[in-house]
């Protein structure tokens, strides 16, 4: 059955939708990725060059659909750029023998064939290289051959890997769902031998690269964006665990990293056009602007630091740079799921030379903190575990809850004795949810405690704005600071860890300058590879993993975008 | 099998167990009173006292069963398992009680701050005994003292209040009341005055 949809998804994706899953295929067959996309438009002709096991290199033009006649000589141009131009990357020379290949995931027409063979026996050497056609039916081949033994193993997992593949594509990815998948592929025991881990990193990042197409071509960035960085920490989940040799996994995760930066940058051009941010229906769209625009600043504010960060700063920096400081002032603080995006937005304008705008909403952010989660309120602002779109969800449940019970209260004339008992405890609770606060569970509280305000309190401190702090602080030791600390490090990278402790503590009272700004620019205790390998990715993690947002990470961006 | 309407059913379900644990909340007065926090993942959670200890514990299982006999007509069978419901809600009250009284003794013992009476009939020099070794919260606005929630049985307080006319016009009590809850506003003072960065 994976076959039907493995088809299914072949044969409606482009070539951008497929292009990941096939670099995924080359680097399980040992190929070493020279050129890929993500390093910037097609060069000649070549949309990915490589170098197999045994030194060769091959070039391939992806594309979409039947190459039939027509469709030929539209392209001719492309692919004698492809077959003839010689190689034009970095450290090869030109006179480097290649192979050229065309790809495409439809079929290869006769007329087509025909020319391509009469042009390659071409006399004196004046023909076409040998081009090499890879068609629809090779990559299915490929794509199954490789994870033949990474499948959806239970019919359970079936069952969630088709939810996620027929999921509405203009939603928000189900990040617990395809975590969860992710965890049963990355698992999966294999048939007879074990594979090794370059094959069962790429098989993965194929699988996952079915669901994630959908949203591909639904210009769905967003989604795309948070789906590879999922599969990206899941993938250093397995390779910590195992500590396996970076050789193994290396390719495929940097093959991740490519679509998370492929769809990252789509979603801020996507911004940077769009004048107002409106999207989908507009009838009701202003429910929604508030908790959009937020999610837009901080992945604007990111991108533009990570670009810099990998010394390929954005030509358009400067007007995000504007985008952003225009749109701070009705920024939407859902939740604390929101901290990574505010604080993006502060390393932003701090590195941007404002540093003042950057306190400032620093500042507000520990005010709203504070106001909302000091030790009287409730049910105070939701954790991180909670995100935008359940908030939202729930926020206007409430209200439409109180319009119910408003007209029930009005029309149920009907009753000269009491109604059951049942009828009022429903109507009781249903008051409670209406009463201006959110449908939290009955016995929920989130008062009283914060993930992200230490991050912040902290940030404050290392640029030494001392009487900001002792302004807040009466009202920030009101408020305890929680972080969860998996059992084992690796799991810093799932969605849901089974294992782990939720530590709470209290800010001292009082506490010395000294001492803050000491604990402030403490060293960076978390030693995991996205630490150290990957530290340009902590912010855009965060983003996607609100509730792993810790004093470390902040610390440890804050050091890396302090050198820019 | 015969047909049915499983996803209308979890819905009408789900009201079921929000009205169960309202149940919990009427018959655990005192425990539906504490804030409580969901914690969406881990094994264990640790807190940090007000002396700066941080202590670390897993979660205690609290359950209930309910069991209703197959072949009893629908309605009898929801009639049975509103009952049982009911019986769970005041099990599970119980169970969150009794943690939070052994919590409760279990804390105070730790620290030092368990008096014992010896057998003695409660009287209202006790009271104020046992406030004064807890911290007491006043009102930033009023300045009236946040009174804590005494717990007595039910004999007891029949007996209690019988006497709380007399120790309300008892000069000497009066004098008492003043001193600790002066005593226990300087201390409270004293308590916010620290939450300052200071340096």
């Amino acid at each position: 059955m994976i076959e039907r949809v493995v088809e299914n998804w072949l044969d409606n994706a482009n070539e951008r939708g497929y292009e990941n899953a096939f670099c995924q295929v080359l680097t399980a067959k040992g190929h070493t990725i020279i050129r890929r996309p993500a390093h910037g438009p097609t060069e000649h002709g070549k949309d990915i060059v490589t170098r197999d096991r045994r030194g060769r290199l091959h070039a391939y033009q992806l594309k979409t659909g039947n190459l039939d006649k027509s469709t030929w000589r539209q392209i001719r141009g492309e692919v004698e750029e492809l077959i003839n131009v010689p190689l034009q990357e970095p450290g090869i020379s030109p006179k480097t023998r290649f192979t050229p290949h065309m790809v495409t995931n439809g079929e290869l027409k006769e007329p087509v064939k025909d020319e391509v063979r009469a042009r390659s026996q071409g006399a004196n050497g004046q023909g076409y290289r040998r081009l090499e056609f890879t068609k629809r039916d090779d990559l299915l081949r490929s794509f199954i051959d490789l994870h033949g033994t990474i499948l959806p193993g239970t019919p359970g997992d079936f069952e969630r890997f088709l939810r996620l593949y027929l999921a509405d594509k203009r939603a928000f990815l189900a990040k617990d769902e395809f975590s969860e998948f992710l965890l049963a592929s990355l698992q999966s025991p294999a048939k007879g031998k074990k594979p090794q881990l370059r094959r069962a990193v790429a098989a993965t990042a194929v699988l996952e690269n079915y669901i994630l197409s959908g949203y591909i071509k639904a210009e769905n960035h967003l989604a795309v964006a948070e789906g590879w960085m999922l599969v990206f920490a899941h993938v250093l989940r397995t390779v910590e665990a195992t500590h396996e040799s970076s050789d193994d996994w290396l390719p495929s995760v940097e093959l991740c990293i490519d679509g998370w930066e492929t769809a990252t940058s789509a979603l801020v051009q996507g911004a940077m056009i769009s004048t107002n941010w409106v999207q989908g229906d507009v009838s009701v769209d202003d429910f929604v602007f508030g908790h959009r625009k937020t999610l837009l600043i901080g992945y604007l504010a990111t991108f533009a630091l990570y670009r810099r960060l990998t010394k390929r700063p954005l030509d358009n920096e400067d007007g995000i740079f504007v985008r952003v400081a225009a749109e701070l002032s009705t920024l939407r603080f859902w939740g604390e799921s929101a901290t990574p995006h505010f604080l993006a937005a502060v390393f932003f304008l701090w590195k941007r030379g404002d540093e003042g705008k950057a306190v400032g909403l620093c500042a507000a952010l520990i005010k709203t903190i504070t106001r909302l989660n000091g030790n009287e309120q409730q049910p105070g602002l939701p954790d991180p575990y909670l995100e935008s779109p359940d908030i939202l969800r729930r926020e206007l449940s409430a209200r439409r809850a109180a319009e119910v019970m408003q007209f029930v209260l009005q029309h149920d004339r009907s009753r000269d004795n009491l109604a059951p008992e049942g009828y009022y405890k429903a109507l009781a609770s249903l008051a409670h949810n209406a009463a201006g606060k959110p449908a939290w569970d009955v016995w929920q509280a989130f008062a009283g405690r914060s993930f992200g305000i230490r991050c912040l309190v902290e940030f404050l401190a290392r640029r030494a704005w001392k009487r900001t702090l002792k302004g807040l602080w009466y009202d920030i030791t009101r408020v305890d600071y929680a972080e969860f600390a998996p059992a084992k490090s690796w799991d810093l990278y799932l969605w849901r860890a089974k294992k782990g402790t939720l530590v709470t503590r209290r800010f001292r009272r009082p506490e010395t300058w000294e001492n803050l700004v000491l604990a402030a620019n403490g060293k960076t205790r978390t030693r995991t590879i996205l630490f150290r390998q990957f530290p340009q990715l902590l912010m855009p993690f965060a983003l996607v993993y609100p509730h792993r947002l810790t004093p470390d990470l902040v610390r440890k961006w804050e050091e890396l975008v302090s050198v820019l | 099998m015969l047909p049915d309407y499983p996803e209308l059913k979890s819905e009408l379900r789900s009201d079921l167990n929000l009205q169960l644990r309202l149940m919990v909340n009427m018959y655990a007065p005192l425990a539906s009173r504490l804030k409580a926090y969901h914690q969406e993942e881990g094994d264990k959670f640790a807190i940090e006292t007000t002396e700066g200890k941080i202590i670390t514990k897993g979660f205690r299982r609290m359950e209930a069963r309910v069991e209703v006999p197959r072949g009893l007509s629908s309605t009898a069978t929801h009639e049975e398992f509103i009952n049982q419901t009911s019986e769970a809600a005041k099990s599970i009250a119980r169970q969150s009680e009794g943690i939070l009284f052994s919590t409760l003794d279990e804390e105070t013992k730790r620290v030092g701050n368990a008096i014992d009476a010896k057998g003695k009939p409660f009287d209202a020099n006790m009271m104020w005994d046992a406030l004064e070794k807890i911290d007491l919260e006043f009102d930033e606005r009023s300045g009236e003292p946040k009174m804590p929630t005494i717990v007595v049985h039910p004999e007891m307080m029949r007996a209690i209040a019988q006497k709380i006319p007399e120790w309300e016009a008892d000069p000497a009590l009066h004098k008492r009341r003043i001193e600790v809850l002066r005593k226990k506003k300087e201390e409270w003072r004293d308590r916010e005055s620290r939450r300052k960065l200071v340096g």
